[in-house]
């Protein structure tokens, strides 16, 4: 267990708000479901599962989620076709998309996929990022190298241009609004002074 | 059931072994049918929750020349797809999950193309038409069609008509509409369901077999 990637999924659950339909990309946000405590909430998973509950070590092939995680049984759940699936994210039904990040620009732009040798390929973040009403970057501030993930231009392949609400990271809450960045939370124990020293573009207000 | 050279062929799958036909991709590799496309989420390596021997044996016996995928294999998995992917000896097309499954729904359903506003600003959009409509901007996404496609049901009647399980459904239904000819896995058959209960009509499957794998 990674204990600053939990602690970064834990602050992330928070971001939903009740009645939403939330989905959870690879990565991180793989860990959010287990921390949302409200009830009232649909979690969907593009390869077609509505409605599903938190993980389970249930271990049911059939029932699977977006994130390929083994997804639990809720009472309500639903089951579609890939096709109707993303139908759902392009119109507009899909409320919160929490999404891993490689970068994002202080615009809003993101890229969390890459050409490299070792990657994913693109999956179904590209419509997410796109489609959903809300999307929330969750990743750690800065790369292995200690670079900065937030940055002016994504030097890797975007993945959807200005698309990004929100970013949660290890050292805080931020808003993309119209003017750039805005630090909405500091993380505990994080000083605003480390958060600008890390941060590729300028925080406003700062 | 037969095998051709240089076929399209359509495969559903969705990171594991659930919905995905095992033992079709195992008679394709004992076909030895060569120069193929593969149109599938990812090019094999993707049983991420439990491991299975997939599509990655047809990379394996070389027998793909191109691959149309979101997923080319995923993170620190080795598969002899990424190497042959990498190395420049398989034709690599990605296209994002959802713009794929829609060419491929619009594939069985008579429509050319469509436009999509995924993958507008991105590489995904180079070389595509862009067009606008209520102020925002679409890429045109032609449809996608196979020659064969292998899926996998939960179970079919006397009539061929499909029934899914779970979350397997994913590709299976939507594949079954936009091949010239369907192959579909099954766990059992049976002699009819309840009509509300099925969901690919039997006139969108040529042939049932029983899955011999799980």
């Amino acid at each position: 267990m990674n204990v600053i990637k939990e602690r970064i999924a834990r602050r992330a659950a928070q971001e939903i708000v009740e009645g939403s339909v939330v989905n959870f990309g690879f990565g991180i946000p793989t860990l959010i479901a287990k921390y949302v405590i409200i009830d009232d909430v649909t979690f969907y998973g593009e390869n077609g599962i509505l409605g599903y509950g938190p993980p389970t070590d249930l271990k049911d092939p059939n029932l699977i989620d977006g994130g390929t995680n083994w997804a639990g049984s809720k009472l309500g759940m639903c089951f579609l076709d890939s096709a109707q699936s993303f139908g759902i994210v392009r119109g507009g039904h899909l409320d919160i998309s929490f999404l891993g990040g490689l970068q994002v620009s202080g615009k809003g732009d993101l890229a969390n996929w890459s050409r490299g040798k070792g990657n994913a390929g693109i999956g179904g973040g590209c419509c997410m990022a796109t489609c959903a009403k809300k999307v929330i970057v969750v990743m750690e501030h800065v790369d292995k190298q200690g670079n900065s993930r937030i940055v002016e231009k994504c030097t890797f392949p975007l993945t959807s241009p200005k698309c990004v609400d929100v970013i949660v990271t290890d050292m805080g809450v931020f808003d993309v609004v119209e003017k750039g960045l805005k630090i909405r939370e500091l993380a505990e124990k994080i000083r605003i002074e480390d958060v600008i020293k890390k941060t590729g573009v300028n925080l406003i207000g700062c | 059931m037969i095998f051709f050279d240089d076929s399209v062929i359509m495969i559903g799958e969705f990171a594991g072994p659930g919905g995905y036909p095992q033992t079709l991709v195992k008679r394709l590799r004992e076909s030895g049918a060569k120069g193929l496309t593969l149109i599938c989420n990812s090019a094999g390596g993707s049983g991420m929750v439990v491991s299975f021997e997939d599509h990655d044996i047809l990379f394996k016996n070389k027998q793909v020349k191109k691959i149309i995928c979101s997923f080319p294999a995923p993170i620190n998995v080795d598969t002899e797809a990424k190497r042959q992917i990498n190395a420049g000896e398989v034709e690599l097309i990605l296209m994002p999950q959802g713009n794929m499954i829609e060419a491929i729904r619009a594939g069985g359903a008579g429509i050319p193309a469509f436009y999509t506003p995924v993958g507008v600003g991105t590489l995904f959009s180079e070389g595509k038409e862009i067009r606008e409509f209520n102020g925002k901007q679409y890429m045109l996404q032609e449809s996608l069609r196979a020659d064969l496609a292998l899926i996998r049901a939960y179970g079919a009647d006397s009539k061929k008509n499909l029934i899914y399980k779970g979350s397997s459904r994913h590709f299976n239904p939507v594949m079954a509409t936009s091949a010239d000819y369907v192959i579909a896995e099954v766990d059992f058959c049976e002699s009819f369901f309840d009509p509300e209960r099925i969901v690919t009509p039997g006139l969108f499957v040529d042939e049932v077999i029983i899955n011999e794998c799980d």
